[in-house]
């Protein structure tokens, strides 16, 4: 079933992307050979195709682990508030609070590695980059 | 052509202790740098280059290519030891690398790394210092429809790898593709898909998403499956035997035909500008593959597949520096870095370089020939080192490689657009794989499809979009042919297999 | 050995000496910014010119690049950059110009959004030919090319389009317009024959002085330097050139001290051996700074007379 709905889902995505997206996103020109949606459009007409005929086939069906799905969504969603904080405070300072926090989440409760991890290393990255190579980091 | 006098001048001016030094610490740096998970050669030599502002041009140069032939074995470290490839190509070698990391067996697998790369590295050199002038010309013949025939035989042939679903591997290239549309179009460079952020007018940055699609999507992987994150990132046997530890010979010397294929591969594709690694090490791959007797082991350890991707991939960095250092062309980014190199001490690559600069030229070979020796050497040390960090736990692994993975595409792309580009990507590629779709097929269209558009274009144009035209292009009709019967083949292949 | 402890040395003094005696000093690092990727010409020139300024103000001048949209998404990041001289901008003006005129009502600046500094050079473009080729000026190749029915040009930016499309409109010499990625691309086409003619920024002057191609025009407002005898496209009768600056700008409204210690500190740098040989190496061109007052001038000049190319 589920082979069947993402068939469906490219397909819906490439007509989308052919009667919507592409006609919005790009601009008409009046003249040459490729014009600027050509590519776009055949990408379009093969992803409703080739959907059309996974949709309608499907030989055997995908299994998908969906809690672990969430769980990486989860660490993603860790990763994107640790990049919103190091655009306020700067990377020094979040990263071993960012690395911290992944570290406690995976389970690892051993001091010696939590140092090592969250302060020891981020430091180290830190000061290499904008210390001795001195390029502005985040 | 170039005085013997010269020749000799020139070498007996590379083997210094001073220039060695140089090469050595480039090579150590270069692997170094490079095996950090999201920063990678290129990163390593962009870094580089103001440091070679104050040296004189040979020891500068010997640095930078010490550093790019360092960062190819260490780029392919990450690939194995943890599956986080940051480019296409290193993607390609942790196919076979990885799996044989995880039974165990990670020397092994970065021995064989290493010693296909410095074999196909040494290839395209010796290539370089002797023919390197024929092959530029045979290079200039191959006009835009030329590359774009060539381009559609890479396809037939990587299109082998494609996998058990064909339709999911075309959704996937199309998607590739369609994200390579992104940005300026070749032809009227009018904006594509812009949306108001005009950091896209240049493209998707190609670092940001493969190493989104690659490295951060298994990063989120792992995290997301580890239970308890103390065990290492890598179990590896207390008792193992020692031939698990080492390539023996007979091992390597299994892989010398896989491996003289790679490198010829590597070097021609090297040698025109613009296809680049990416096409060379899967199309290595995948002929090696297919002409396999057991084509079931790939994908699970083989040491084949390793060979196959790394001699190509190291194949090509020699062979880029064919267009450059005679037609002053830079075939990759890599290329374009060492040319700012030279332009900085006031050398301009070009068609007269050999003639005004032969001393010099004949240096940077020898440079090259003590980095591939050199690489050698530090590899055989500083794989050890590698595999006896990653006996640390994954929690500190995988979060440290976040960590570089955004430093490393921040610097890379310029800014925070990139990171976003990287954790978008990443999301992408995790689905993906999460629904059966490869997201290797993905990248491999998306690094290609920018070029493949161009060539289509001017192809366009140059036969007035009359197919019929063709005829007039020789070299291209018979790539055509060759990529139309390849595809026969498979298929018919394929057949006979589940028959 | 001995040389580059010297260098070294060489370099750490010059940082340690005093800065020059001016009235306004950066409060930090000063981010240089170039609006393209690591390895171009104008990255290379964009890090010299910042590794100059370092050694001669003793100021921490720290090269950034930002790439996208020929320096369209570097000058929208400039909108929101401080405008106390911590951060200056180089860009090139073409793309500038072009992206003002072609969808300027998409862009969030204009030419007033900035405060102009100086420039570094004028780059050169030229109109090339193979050297066997039977012709020899623009004239000859508009001839051939209605001989030929149509012979293939490649370009590889938007005013050397338009400068080929207002050829064929003019003198119904009918090229087939071949596009590019850059000038190195176009040269390997000449040779290669793919292409008939080309345009060329630089790449094609070894080429010329090994006699593997000829120089057909020069695509600028004068006559190139190292080919002082060819005639530019308006010399031979076709009223069209393209003179695409390199320059330095900063967020508008900057303190005059500011301004003024900016442009002199970039005036010493562009005026230093160091950047007059790069420009030489790389450009076969002399360094050729406006002035702040001059390069504004520059840009809205340019502004109109692209305006005119698309009309």
């Amino acid at each position: 079933m589920i082979e069947r709905l993402t068939g469906v889902a490219v397909a819906a995505f490439g007509a989308a992307l052919f009667f919507l997206i592409t006609p919005m996103a790009t601009e008409t020109v009046g003249y040459g050979w490729l014009r600027p949606n050509t590519v776009p459009n055949v990408m379009a007409v093969i992803m409703m195709l080739a959907g059309v005929i996974l949709a309608l086939t499907a030989p055997q069906d995908q299994f998908i682990d969906f809690p672990k799905m969430a769980r990486a969504a989860g660490f993603l969603l860790v990763i994107v508030a640790g990049l919103w904080a190091m655009v306020q405070w700067r990377y020094h300072f979040v990263a071993p609070g960012l690395a911290l926090v992944l570290m406690l989440l995976v389970g690892e409760r051993r001091w010696h590695w939590l140092l090592i991890g969250a302060l020891v290393l981020p430091f180290s990255i830190s000061f290499l980059i904008e210390y001795v190579l001195s390029r502005p980091l985040i | 052509m170039v005085d013997f006098s010269v020749i000799l001048a020139g070498f007996a001016d590379a083997f210094t202790p001073i220039n060695l030094m140089f090469v050595v610490f480039g090579v150590m740096l270069g692997q170094f740098v490079g095996a950090m998970p999201g920063i990678g050669p290129v990163m390593a030599m962009a870094i580089a280059i103001p440091f070679t502002f104050v040296i004189d041009p040979l020891p500068a140069i010997a640095f930078l290519v010490g550093i790019n032939k360092g960062g190819l074995v260490g780029g392919a470290v990450p690939a194995i030891l943890i599956n986080t490839p940051g480019t296409p190509d290193a993607a390609a070698t942790a196919m076979d690398g990885h799996p044989l990391a995880q039974q165990g067996k990670p020397e092994k697998a970065t021995k064989m790394a290493l010693y296909s790369s410095v074999t196909g590295d040494t290839f395209s050199d010796i290539v370089l210092v002797t023919i390197s002038a024929p092959l530029a010309l045979v290079a200039l013949k191959m006009g835009p429809v030329e590359i774009l025939a060539l381009m559609v035989f890479a396809f037939s042939v990587i299109a082998g790898l494609v996998g058990k679903s064909i339709s999911k591997g075309i959704i996937a290239a199309a998607l590739g593709m369609l994200a390579a549309t992104v940005g300026l179009d070749p032809e009227h460079a009018t904006p594509r898909y812009y949306f108001g952020y005009f950091e896209l007018f240049d493209g998707l940055p190609l670092a940001a998403v493969a190493i989104g699609m690659l490295a951060v999507a298994e990063i989120l992987r792992r995290l997301a499956s580890s239970k308890k994150g103390f065990s290492a990132a890598i179990a590896q046997q207390k008792d193992m035997m020692p031939e698990d530890r080492r390539v023996s010979f007979a091992e390597y010397w299994a892989c010398r035909f896989t491996m003289v294929r790679g490198a010829f591969i590597g070097t021609i594709l090297g040698a025109l500008p613009g296809v680049g690694s990416t096409a060379a090490a899967f199309m290595s791959y995948a002929a090696t593959k297919k002409s396999s007797k057991d084509p079931e082991s790939f994908g699970k350890g083989n040491l084949q597949g390793i060979a196959a991707a790394e001699s190509a991939n190291s194949a090509v960095m020699g062979a880029n520096l064919i267009p450059l250092l005679t037609l002053g062309i830079p075939g990759s980014v890599g290329a374009a870095l060492i040319i700012s190199a030279f332009v900085i001490h006031g050398i301009q690559p070009g068609p007269l370089l050999f003639e005004e600069q032969g001393r010099l030229v004949y240096g940077l070979f020898g440079a090259m020939i003590m980095a591939n020796f050199a690489n050698l050497f530090v590899g055989q040390l500083g794989l050890r080192l590698w595999s006896f960090v990653i006996r640390a736990p994954e929690s500190v692994i995988f979060s440290t490689a976040i960590l570089l993975c955004i430093a490393g595409v921040y610097l890379a792309t310029g800014g925070l657009f990139g990171v976003i580009i990287m954790l978008m990507a990443a999301a992408l590629g995790y689905v993906m794989t999460s629904f059966g779709f490869s997201p290797v097929i993905f990248i491999i269209a998306f690094f290609l499809g920018g070029r493949f558009e161009i060539a289509l274009s001017q192809s366009l144009v140059l036969l007035d979009g009359n197919v019929l035209a063709l005829i007039n292009y020789p070299i291209a009709l018979a790539l055509f042919a060759i990529a139309l019967i390849t595809m026969v083949w498979m298929i018919w292949a394929d057949r006979q297999k589940e028959l | 050995m001995k040389k580059i402890i010297a260098l070294a040395c060489a370099a750490m003094l010059g940082m340690a000496a005093p800065a020059l005696a001016e009235d306004w000093a950066p409060s930090g690092p000063i981010e240089l910014q170039i609006g393209f990727g690591a390895g171009g010409e104008t990255d290379t020139l964009g890090r010299v010119i910042a590794a100059t300024m370092e050694e001669q103000t003793g100021w921490n001048v720290v090269p950034q690049n930002k790439p996208g949209g020929g320096g369209i998404a570097m000058f929208t990041g400039l909108l929101n950059a401080k405008n106390d001289g911590s951060v200056i901008a180089m860009g090139v003006s073409m793309p500038v110009l072009i992206n003002l005129t072609l969808r300027g009502d998409q862009l969030p600046f204009d030419l007033d959004s900035f405060d102009y500094l100086g420039t570094v050079t004028r780059a050169q473009l030229a109109l090339i030919a193979k050297s066997d080729a039977p012709f020899d000026d623009m004239a000859g190749l508009i001839e051939y090319s209605k001989e030929q029915g149509g012979v293939p040009v490649a370009f590889d930016a938007k005013p050397q389009e338009l400068m080929l499309m207002a050829l064929n409109e003019q003198t119904g010499a009918g090229f087939k317009l071949v596009s590019t990625k850059s000038s190195a691309e176009m040269v390997q086409f000449v040779l290669g024959g793919q292409v008939v003619a080309s345009f060329n920024a630089g790449t094609h002057i070894q080429y010329l002085e090994k006699g593997d191609v000829k120089m057909l025009a020069s695509a600028n407002a004068d006559r190139h330097a190292y080919a002082e005898d060819v005639p530019t496209l308006q010399e031979q009768g076709y009223d069209l050139y393209t003179d695409p600056y390199f320059y330095f700008a900063a967020p508008g409204g900057m303190s005059d001290e500011a301004k003024s210690a900016l442009a002199a500190a970039l005036d010493n740098a562009i005026g230093s051996e160091k950047v007059q040989d790069l420009v030489k190496n790389v450009m076969q061109n002399s360094v050729n700074n406006l002035g702040p007052d001059g390069t504004e001038k520059m840009m809205k000049d340019g502004l109109n007379s692209v305006g005119d190319l698309f009309n």
